[in-house]
């Protein structure tokens, strides 16, 4: 990873010219530097700032798009964000209006039915005459939320019971590993696909247990193999030999060097949660949400061939979505994996292993030395 | 550092303790396969003094180390600290007694949690056993330790990975200090350390032997270190205590062929010395299924035929009142 280009000399040979940009070396702490790390593949980069605008357009879909101002003073009185507090229906006889980008809600019907992308409706409207632009900006937020509770839920409940399975071994050990053994059998969309049809009333709550029940089992047995791991190390020894509970010792020693996966098994949960919920709403079983989201405007877009702008936004959403989350994820699981980071690691000099000179200083000294968390 | 009359002279004692750890069990075999880590062991580690065990890797040295401290449950035997018997002592109510007794381990990096700070890591061993009333205190205890230690205060703040080998092994020392212990399991503390940095290490265990009055088990291959630091050396083959004496003792006339070929491959700084090479062939065999007899017979220069390979040599002391025992049928005589 380290940068390093390589050139042929007039005579020949072979030369390596070591790059004299100074790497990021963090100030303290593993976390950090595995960011560091992660950050400087320019696709990770890519991915991240991807991310990071999803977000933004999840956070901010109110001053994007909406039928009602950012802010007007209406009645000569100043009124900020109706679009967000609806403390006014309409907006009508308001001066002074700071409008979002786009005038319509997601909700709202207007009399433009099917129209292709105009400068009023940049992405033009669907066949009950809504703004595309505003239900795709508005269901990236109904999308990353759902995305985000289903994969805390399972992780959380992964590193739980693998953390105890590994830690506690035994009957506890024994019985975690029949379930997850039982549950990987299942594939999740089956599940959801059956959960959400016998339940009396399908909702966010019904497919977020459905996604849990399934996908915790891979969470668990990464977070168990990490347990054990950080389980054999002096450190944990030395804690039980000054007297600490086991509780502690899972708690303070071992959990804080063990839950790094997790982190990744996030990122890369989002993404397929996503994939599973677009599935089952453009199969017309999904979640019956007031904000439509991607795979309910893809699902509608089906009987509609010829309007090509409706497939535009949403799958383009969706492919930017899961896309950028998978390539976070594999930097992230790069960043953090100890064999991966064995090469990468840093030396602050600038120079890099290509001189002798690097193997004989101690490690420690030497370079930052992340490999010595686990 | 003067022993109390009243106690008994022997601080830390393991009385024929035995440690086996399952390697594999089948599904077929209900009686797993055990390694013999450690066969019938009898050791005292009296007040004050310090205890050198030597022997190969792999022989059991870490192993009995963890089970004076009950890091491991014995397999059978006794475990005694300061005449009160420990081996099946719930671990809620040995925690009062953990705080006497420590350990320091072999490798600095996988000693130290790299997701605390020094001050953390010494803040714990405190906490653990509420050894400071306030903040301030503790604060204070902190820097007294890492100053003991030979580390600066401004050391506290810092993660592990930010201090070299030899640092890091001293505050591995600060944090087994913190609790104020009488005995210390010394690991292999020097074996990952650069050649300079070893006599430093060596140099701190030995002034706080002085002046804490601190009893140790040193653990170690290295024979040069033990015969430095140890006042009574006990030689370790495979699970068990081959030979067993005051250092001199042991160094000047060893009886066992094993310590005499440990001893022999030992380096001299001096080229004209003529040395005896090659007095051990092979490889130490496996501990799953240990030689009948003497483990040490398949290698054994001086092996008799019809009894080495029957029996076990028990441990016997070579003359009465010198505290040198060797296990061998076929010991060596001073020459």
């Amino acid at each position: 990873m380290t940068p390093r280009r390589r050139r042929t000399d007039p005579d020949g040979s072979v030369v390596f010219e070591l790059s004299r940009r100074k790497l990021p070396v963090p100030p303290s702490g593993t976390t950090f530097y595995a960011l560091a790390v992660m950050l400087r593949s320019r696709l990770a980069r890519t991915g991240a700032l991807v991310l990071s605008l999803l977000v933004f357009i999840a956070l901010f879909a109110d001053l994007l798009a909406s039928d009602l101002p950012v802010a007007c003073v209406l009645q000569g009185k100043v009124v900020l964000l109706p679009n967000v507090t609806r403390e006014i229906q309409s907006a009508e006889g308001a001066s002074l209006r700071i409008d979002p980008l786009v005038l319509y809600g997601p909700l709202q019907v207007t009399q433009d039915v099917l129209v292709p992308p105009t400068t009023r409706h940049p992405l033009g409207t669907d066949m009950l005459g809504r703004d595309v632009f505003a239900r795709v900006v508005h269901g990236t937020r109904s999308v990353l939320l759902v995305g985000l509770a289903a994969a805390l839920a399972f992780v959380a409940l992964g590193v739980v019971l693998g953390a105890l399975a590994g830690f506690f071994g035994g009957v506890i050990d024994t019985a975690v590993a029949r379930l997850v053994e039982t549950l990987s059998a299942f594939p999740t969309l089956v599940i959801a696909l059956v959960v959400q049809t016998i339940v009396a009333r399908p909702s966010v709550t019904t497919l977020l247990l459905a996604i849990t029940l399934t996908r915790w089992t891979e969470v668990a047995r990464i977070v168990r193999a990490e347990v054990l791991l950080a389980s054999e190390q002096d450190y944990v020894t030395s804690a039980r030999a000054l007297g600490a509970g086991p509780w502690r010792v899972l708690v303070r020693h071992v959990l804080p060097n063990a839950v790094a996966p997790a982190f990744v098994a996030v990122t890369f949960g989002i993404a397929s949660v996503v994939l599973v919920e677009a599935t089952l709403d453009f199969l017309g079983i999904g979640v019956p949400t007031a904000v439509p989201s991607w795979g309910e405007a893809l699902g509608e877009a089906r009987e509609h061939a010829d309007a090509w702008w409706l497939f535009l936004g949403p799958g383009l959403m969706m492919f930017l979505c899961v896309g950028s989350f998978n390539i976070v994820g594999e930097a992230l699981r790069d960043a953090l994996d100890p064999r991966l980071r064995e090469s990468v690691r840093i030396d602050p000099s600038g120079l890099d292993a290509l001189s002798s000179r690097a193997s004989m200083i101690p490690p420690s000294s030497a370079s930052f030395d992340p490999s010595s968390h686990a | 550092m003067t022993a109390d009359p009243d106690k008994s002279r022997n601080l830390a004692v393991v009385d024929r303790v035995q440690k086996y750890f399952p390697v594999q069990s089948t599904l077929l075999s209900r009686t797993p396969t055990m390694v013999r880590a450690v066969e019938s062991v009898t050791l005292r580690v009296r007040r004050g003094e310090t205890l050198g065990l030597v022997g190969e890797s792999g022989c059991g040295k870490s192993t009995l180390g963890r089970l004076f401290l009950r890091l491991l449950d014995p397999n059978g035997g006794r475990i005694l600290y300061d005449g009160q018997d420990i081996t099946r002592l719930a671990q809620s109510k040995l925690r009062p007694l953990r705080r006497k007794m420590q350990i320091i381990f072999q490798d600095p990096y996988s000693s130290l949690n790299p997701r605390m700070t020094v001050r953390e890591v010494v803040a714990e061993a405190i906490r653990i056993h509420k050894l400071a009333k306030n903040r301030r205190e503790e604060q204070a205890k902190i820097a007294a330790l890492l100053e003991q230690v030979g580390l600066r205060a401004d050391a506290m703040g810092r993660y592990p990975h930010e201090f070299s080998g030899g640092q890091r092994q001293r505050i591995g020392i600060a944090r087994a200090l913190a609790v104020e212990p009488e005995f210390i399991v010394c690991d292999e503390p020097i074996s990952a350390l650069d050649v300079s940095i070893q006599a430093q290490i060596v140099n701190l265990l030995l002034d706080l032997q002085e002046t804490l009055g601190l009893s140790y088990l040193f653990i170690s291959h290295d024979l040069k270190i033990v015969e430095h630091i140890a006042h009574r050396v006990a030689v370790m083959y495979l699970g068990r205590i081959v030979e067993q004496g005051p250092t001199d003792r042991v160094y000047d006339n060893p009886m066992h062929p094993y310590t005499r070929a440990l001893l022999s491959a030992m380096p001299v700084a001096d080229p004209t010395q003529k040395r005896l090479h090659a007095l051990v062939e092979g490889d130490m065999p496996s501990a799953i299924s240990p030689p009948p007899g003497c483990a040490f017979h398949p290698r054994c220069p001086r092996v008799l035929e019809g009894t080495c390979n029957q029996e076990v040599p028990g441990l016997i002391e070579a003359t009465f009142g010198s505290e040198h025992r060797v296990a061998c049928w076929n010991p060596l005589v001073e020459p």
